[in-house]
């Protein structure tokens, strides 16, 4: 059957490659509007874009954040950085969900809350879809792995065809020429986002280390990897809790750089601690060090010795991957490389269909092949416009709603849901990739006006003004990607190859003969 | 199909259920049993790394993924269902034993 | 910002000769086949200013972050020549020269403060 290892790899990269390439597009746009995610978190929360310059007040932060979980034993709190103006704050009750919550800098009130773009970033990592989520991104991560691998075994002319595009005879020849282009000269940028975006989250399923090194114990193995201890409860309310504010400029100082989190633990005892980490924004592995106070005086106790050598390692590797060193300009490089990877999907999508033409258009849409064009459209076209309509419930939900960040996301589900019945619809008769990226180009064209329509004081015009550019960088984005979605919803337009299958336009004999073979993206000599 | 008489290649333009069925079979030996050697190799090497112990977890741990990906890429080569499955069951069992029988050597600081 | 644009130009510099040091796509954009000594040359020239990008790179931000400077420019200008050259070839040359001659200049002339 499949007789020679290229063979075999040629099915390997088809199957794992198929099954996996929608859940992969959705990990892969989500993780690329991630990149960003602090800056759309700012641009969603208007209330934000016009504070008046002064310190931080992380005190009275820590007050409202106590009062929403007076029972949680550990408070973190990220102080403003260039991204993001709020101070964060996160808290976790036993039996109760998880705090995120954005608070004023200033006099520590709750901002009226939204998803913010974590939202991409907790799609990107489970999918919106808790522990069985991170599972499903993992596997989904390991076929990538498979598929990458396969693919550049598979391609018989990586070196050959290095510099090859050939983008006007138009149809499949295209279709693999991008796909190829986009895999193999991004490949050093997937190879390691696929491995790295493994193995962040390997403490959730490649469990057999602390199984036996710890005997499953993973308090314990949590608490060698961050090198920590922690002080013993005295069980005994704490006299007073030291100012945070005078923490954290003391941690500034002896870090001689940013903070990232101010964790306060045991916040009932007497054995309140507080611990700053650094932010190591100039390290790809991030903060290494942990500055210990005493929570009661605020005096400083001392530093901690840091994680062992091979969680370093971890850190290194999954560091690259969270990109939160090295400033603006690498999470514009990651934000395009990602773009590439998106576009190395969906043009596979579209190979994977344009080398069967002729069974898809035999099967009809009620058959597998129905279901995997249908699948295309629904999540290749779709996302992108649910992703930008998120922005736009953003705006158009009045902040005082209860309930609106659940709103939010129940906007982005619902119109990617409408989205995909109407391509699904469309298919048969019409155009759907030139219904959805015309809405998605209109959507993000619109942006813009919307915005200052809604919050004139977040215009782009008005934060180009007080040189916000961070606000103004996402509209400004807005406009480019509308460009690129109207082009693409140009290209849709032009006959497609499936409706006008020529005999006479068919290619030599021996050719087809090839292409119906289930071999996938290889070069056709 | 009229070029099935011209090579092995053309056999495979039928996507018939029996060519399902492998497809599957594959996949979930790539998945499923390959999480498995994973899993086993992970364990063993806890065992056997020469570092620290929460180096060895931590190192036996990233290195498991790369073991995963090899054996995927194995169970696709494969020639036949068995030889792609008895390797795998057969590797991951003796892995698993041994790290189970050594579990408190691995267990050392 | 500038020594972003120096880097993704530089990288972009470097596969354009790399590119056109191959006879079958110089072909393509002149027409005739380079001479032996052409094909050295551009190949040359290729090597050497990827190497430079990367050693300005790791002077600047140091090995770690350097690397991933150098190594996500590197993949970004080759997907810009690659899209870029079957539709508007002319201009694609244009930008590699005029790319590549300006960001040397101005690491010459105004070099950054962290890289020197």
């Amino acid at each position: 059957m499949r007789n020679t290892f290229r063979q075999s790899m040629a099915w390997l990269h088809t199957w794992a490659g198929l099954i996996v390439s929608w859940v992969l597009f959705a990990i892969f746009l989500g993780g690329t509007l991630a990149c960003f995610d602090k800056e759309l978190d700012y641009w969603m929360r208007p209330a934000l874009h016009q504070l008046k310059p002064g310190p931080p007040s992380m005190d009275a932060a820590a007050k409202t954040l106590r009062g929403m979980a007076p029972n949680a034993e550990t408070l973190y709190l990220r102080p403003p950085s260039d991204r993001d103006p709020s101070i964060r704050g996160f808290a976790f009750e036993p039996g109760k969900p998880y705090i995120d919550v954005a608070l004023n800098p200033r006099d520590g009130a709750l901002i009226p809350p939204t998803v913010g773009g974590n939202f991409f970033f907790v799609l990107h990592y489970n999918l919106q879809a808790g522990t069985l989520g991170i599972y499903l991104v993992g596997l989904a991560g390991m076929l990538m792995l498979l598929a990458l691998i396969s693919g550049v075994i598979i391609h018989r002319r990586v070196f050959k065809d290095f510099f090859v595009f050939r983008p006007r005879p138009g149809g499949q020849r295209a279709w693999l020429d991008g796909h190829n282009l986009t895999g193999v000269l991004g490949l050093p940028f997937h190879l390691m986002i696929a491995y790295t975006g493994v193995i962040i989250m390997m403490s959730s399923y490649m469990t057999a280390g602390v199984q036996i090194g710890y005997r499953g114990d993973m308090a314990r193995y949590y608490e060698a990897l961050s090198g920590t201890s922690h002080a013993v409860e005295q069980h005994r309310p704490p006299r007073r809790v030291a100012s945070l504010d005078k923490i954290l400029d003391d941690a500034v100082q002896r870090l001689g750089g940013a903070v990232e989190y101010l964790e306060i633990e045991h916040i009932h005892d007497a054995s309140i601690t507080i611990s700053a980490l650094s932010a190591g924004n100039d390290e790809v592995a991030g903060g290494r060090r942990n500055l210990i106070y005493d929570g009661t005086e605020g005096s400083f106790r001392g530093e901690n010795e840091g994680p062992p050598t091979a969680y370093r390692t971890y850190q290194f590797l999954s560091g690259l991957h969270r990109v939160q060193f090295g400033g603006a300009a690498i999470r514009w490089l990651y934000f395009l490389l990602g773009a590439t990877g998106c576009v190395m999907l969906a043009t596979a999508a579209q190979v994977w269909i344009e080398k069967r033409t002729r069974q898809v258009e035999a099967a009809g849409l009620r058959s597998g092949y129905g279901l995997v064009r249908a699948l295309n459209v629904g999540v290749i076209a779709g996302m992108p416009l649910a992703s930008v309509s998120l922005l736009w419930a953003n705006r158009l939900l009045p902040y005082e709603l209860a309930g609106r960040a659940g709103m939010e996301a129940q906007s982005f589900c619902a119109i990617w849901l409408l989205a995909t019945i109407w391509g699904v619809l469309r298919l048969r008769h019409g155009k759907p990739w030139r219904d959805l990226f015309g809405t998605t180009a209109a959507l993000l064209f619109a942006l813009p006006l919307m915005n200052a329509l809604t919050q004139p004081h977040s215009s782009l015009l008005a934060s180009i003004i007080a040189r916000d550019w961070v606000l103004a960088g996402i509209d400004a984005t807005a406009l480019p990607f509308g460009l690129g979605f109207a082009w693409l919803a140009w290209i849709s337009t032009r006959p497609r190859q499936l409706a006008r299958r020529d005999p006479r336009m068919a290619p030599p004999r021996s050719s087809v003969a090839r292409s119906e073979t289930a071999l996938p993206a290889v070069e056709t000599p | 199909m009229s070029e099935t008489s011209s090579g092995h290649l053309k056999r495979r333009t039928a996507v018939t259920p029996i060519y399902r069925l492998a497809v599957a079979s594959r996949i979930i030996a790539a998945l499923v049993g390959g999480y498995l050697v994973a899993y086993a190799s992970a364990a063993l090497l806890t065992v056997v790394l020469p570092m620290s112990r929460i180096n060895r977890v931590v190192t036996a741990s990233l290195l498991s993924f790369v073991v995963w990906t090899v054996v995927a890429i194995g169970v696709f080569a494969a020639r036949n269902a068995w030889r792609c499955w008895w390797p795998l069951l057969a590797g991951g069992g003796v892995m698993l034993v041994l790290a189970f029988v050594f579990r408190n050597y691995g267990m050392r600081p | 910002m500038t020594m972003w644009l120096s880097l993704l130009a530089l990288n972009y510099l470097s596969w354009a000769c790399l590119c056109l040091a191959v006879a079958r796509h110089y072909r393509q954009h002149f027409g005739v086949d380079p001479s032996p000594v052409r094909s050295r040359v551009l190949r040359i020239i290729g090597w050497l200013t990827t190497l430079l990008a990367y050693a300005i790179s790791v002077r600047w931000r140091d090995w770690d972050i350097g690397s991933v400077d150098w190594c996500a420019s590197w993949m970004l200008a080759a997907i810009a020549w690659v899209l870029l050259q079957p539709y508007r070839p002319r201009f694609a040359r244009w930008l590699a020269f005029v790319g590549g001659a300006a960001s040397l200049f101005a690491l010459i002339f105004y070099p950054s403060p962290t890289l020197f």
